[in-house]
């Protein structure tokens, strides 16, 4: 087989595995780390937090879904997961748009893979995940979801 | 990120549904001829609701009918960046393709926040059918990235 040929059924198959395995994992992590950001961050954010803790929640168990759907055991959560170093209001607002970049890019990835229907979850993933981080006061790039949202 | 595109063969062998879409004739108020993909299709109908969304910006922020025209010239260079790469994907051509809506379209009338908030609602969910209708994984990704970013207008000018 050449680089240049289409890929198979079953690469493609495989490809949109691991995609979804990816956002999976990115949303356990953002489950993870809003539960300790919504039990640290002040009182005037703690209510975004666990909103959007609830959000990925949504997210992970679509996921899930998928996986499972595709005869796939999905990968569970881990343990722990890296958090961050200060737990000040700032710090943890910083963490949580850290996950919602890592979500996003795990959307953007899964946006690739040919299946329509995980096209279209993946789209409307990708804009939740942007609204989030504007929720949170980040700014909003050009390209979200792409490293540094530039292209 | 994983390399999931294909490859140009692949994508220009797309051609059987451009010459569906091409044998339809007129597609509403736009219309392209036979040889051109489905993805060229897409990308030139992007890029024409691009051109329209920044007109709408000018004219809003020309008239002063916006009440943050700082927030509303970042938004329409959004716009202008995505415009940029929109049209950097397209294939090289001797002549273009006739678009027979946008050189006699009316210029748009100035509007408010609220107007340029419909606009991006209705961007973004077109970039969201766009997203499942390519066939190149890269130009899916780039339609995804952009109505994220259309989304992202909407909460902004919701809360302007």
């Amino acid at each position: 087989m050449t680089g240049t040929s289409e890929p198979t059924p079953t690469e493609t198959a495989d490809a949109a595995v691991a995609a979804l395995r990816d956002a999976l994992l990115a949303e356990h992590a953002a489950v993870y780390g809003y539960g300790f950001a919504a039990a640290g961050i002040g009182a005037d954010l703690r209510e975004l937090c666990l909103a959007h803790l609830e959000e990925h929640r949504a997210w992970r168990d679509a996921l899930h879904g998928e996986l499972a759907a595709r005869n796939t055991v999905p990968p569970g959560g881990e343990d722990a997961y890296q958090l961050p170093e200060e737990d000040g209001t700032e710090a943890l607002r910083a963490f949580a748009a850290g996950l919602e970049e890592t979500t996003a890019q795990a959307y953007l990835e899964l946006a690739a893979v040919p299946d329509t229907g995980l096209r279209d979850l993946a789209g409307r993933a990708l804009r939740e995940a942007t609204r989030r981080t504007l929720a949170l006061g980040g700014t909003l790039s050009a390209f979200p979801g792409f490293p540094g949202g530039e292209l | 990120m994983r390399d999931h595109a294909l490859s140009r063969r692949a994508v220009l062998a797309g051609g059987a549904l451009a010459a569906v879409l091409g044998a339809s004739g007129c597609r509403g108020s736009d219309w392209y001829p036979s040889e051109v993909t489905p993805d060229e299709y897409l990308l030139r109908a992007a890029i024409a609701e691009k051109e329209r969304l920044v007109a709408r910006y000018t004219a809003a922020i020309d008239a002063g009918a916006v009440r943050d025209p700082g927030l509303c010239e970042e938004l329409r260079g959004h716009h202008e960046r995505h415009l940029a790469v929109l049209r950097d994907r397209l294939p090289p051509r001797d002549t273009e393709p006739e678009v027979s809506a946008s050189p006699g379209a009316p210029a748009p009338e100035a509007t408010d926040e609220e107007g340029l908030r419909l606009a991006e609602e209705a961007a973004a969910a077109n970039r969201l059918r766009q997203l499942g209708q390519a066939t190149d994984p890269a130009l899916a990704q780039l339609f995804a990235s952009v109505g994220a970013c259309e989304a992202g207008h909407v909460h902004l000018l919701s809360e302007a």
